[in-house]
């Protein structure tokens, strides 16, 4: 039986994945970033169909057992942060092409005069 | 008295239908005005309104892309702040009556004021029930956010002094531009008036302006540039 967040977790990987493909295929995106994703949704998947693996990664790096809940926890926490990085990068790109496009539109009236 | 320059800037996107109509019916003479220069600031339009506004005789600043009214704001009023002694904003939609201009520079010209608003809700006659409400419901934002209350924050058709416009540091760039103003005035103890306006309402200029839903987008923009 496949649960709802393995579907969810199938679609959006089916979903990024075919986008870089045709990002990587059209030269819009590096191999290494194309491999970036595929490994990243990839492991997503796996792990939303066969939970245990977490419990039998840390254990056989001699940690314990930490569950799915305090795997999506931290990942949590992490894509918080990356939201914030690129909220912040965002921004700043905004103002930037902002006061690019005022500069033109000051230096074009400036030069016909 | 000494005679002072105005210019009358003009954020403009996509409004070929109305915008040489907007600048040739503008007074070329003003009571007390040695100048007057009309800029345009041709937000990106992809039709001919930057064309025909030169052809009517203004100053054209053009974005290469669309920005916003509240970034073409901010590019006409930092091409005018140092050169003009007055400087007054209208919408390129026609609904402002050119003869409201002299009503609206007078009191800074006067120095009575720092800052003047032509207020299109002391005299509503004429706009629709939803911009009403719209307009309600943006005073009252706009007072929550610069502790002013006014009768229309969304009006663009206003006036500002020289010194003003030295002083106001704008941040955002869409149409939360009007209650950032007040902010602004507010911040800097500026003298404020309203004078009410006649609205020319026309199929073109009711198609204009922002919609209620806008109202969100206005105030996360808002708290965005007040953290």
């Amino acid at each position: 039986m496949i649960y709802f967040i393995q579907a969810v977790s199938a679609f959006l990987a089916g979903l990024v994945i075919s986008k870089s493909w045709n990002d990587f295929r059209r030269g819009k995106e590096p191999l290494p970033i194309f491999i970036f994703w595929v490994v990243a949704w990839g492991l997503i998947v796996v792990l939303a169909f066969f939970p245990f693996l977490v419990d039998k990664i840390t254990l056989s790096l001699g940690g314990q057992i930490i569950g799915m809940g305090r795997v999506f926890g931290i990942a949590l926490v992490f894509v918080f942060y990356v939201v914030y990085r690129v909220y912040l990068k965002s921004n700043r790109v905004e103002k930037q092409l902002n006061e690019l496009v005022r500069k033109i539109a000051l230096k074009d009236v400036s030069d016909k005069k | 008295m000494k005679t002072k320059s105005l210019a009358i800037v003009i954020p403009a996107f996509n409004e070929e239908k109305t915008i040489s109509e907007v600048i040739n019916g503008l007074p070329k003479k003003l009571p007390g005005i040695s100048k007057i220069d009309v800029i345009v600031v041709d937000d990106g339009s992809k039709d001919k309104t930057g064309i025909l506004a030169k052809r009517a005789g203004a100053k054209v600043l053009r974005h290469m892309i669309n920005l916003g009214v509240g970034n073409a704001y901010k590019t006409g009023l930092k091409f005018t702040t140092k050169k003009y002694d007055i400087v007054a904003t209208m919408d390129a939609d026609g609904q402002h009556s050119p003869k409201d201009l002299v009503k609206i520079i007078q009191p800074i010209a006067r120095n009575k004021a720092d800052v003047v608003v032509g207020t299109r809700l002391k005299n509503p006659q004429g706009m629709p029930m939803v911009k009403l409400a719209g307009n309600w419901i943006m005073n009252f934002i706009t007072y929550l956010f610069s502790g002013i209350w006014t009768t229309d924050s969304q009006s663009g058709f206003r006036a500002f002094s020289q010194k003003t416009l030295k002083l106001f540091r704008l941040k955002t760039g869409g149409y939360e531009i009007c209650t950032e103003m007040f902010s602004e005035i507010n911040k800097y103890g500026l003298k404020f008036k309203e004078i009410p306006i006649k609205v020319i309402y026309t199929k073109h200029s009711r198609s204009k302006g922002q919609s209620i839903a806008n109202a969100v987008n206005i105030v996360t923009n808002l708290l965005k540039r007040n953290l």
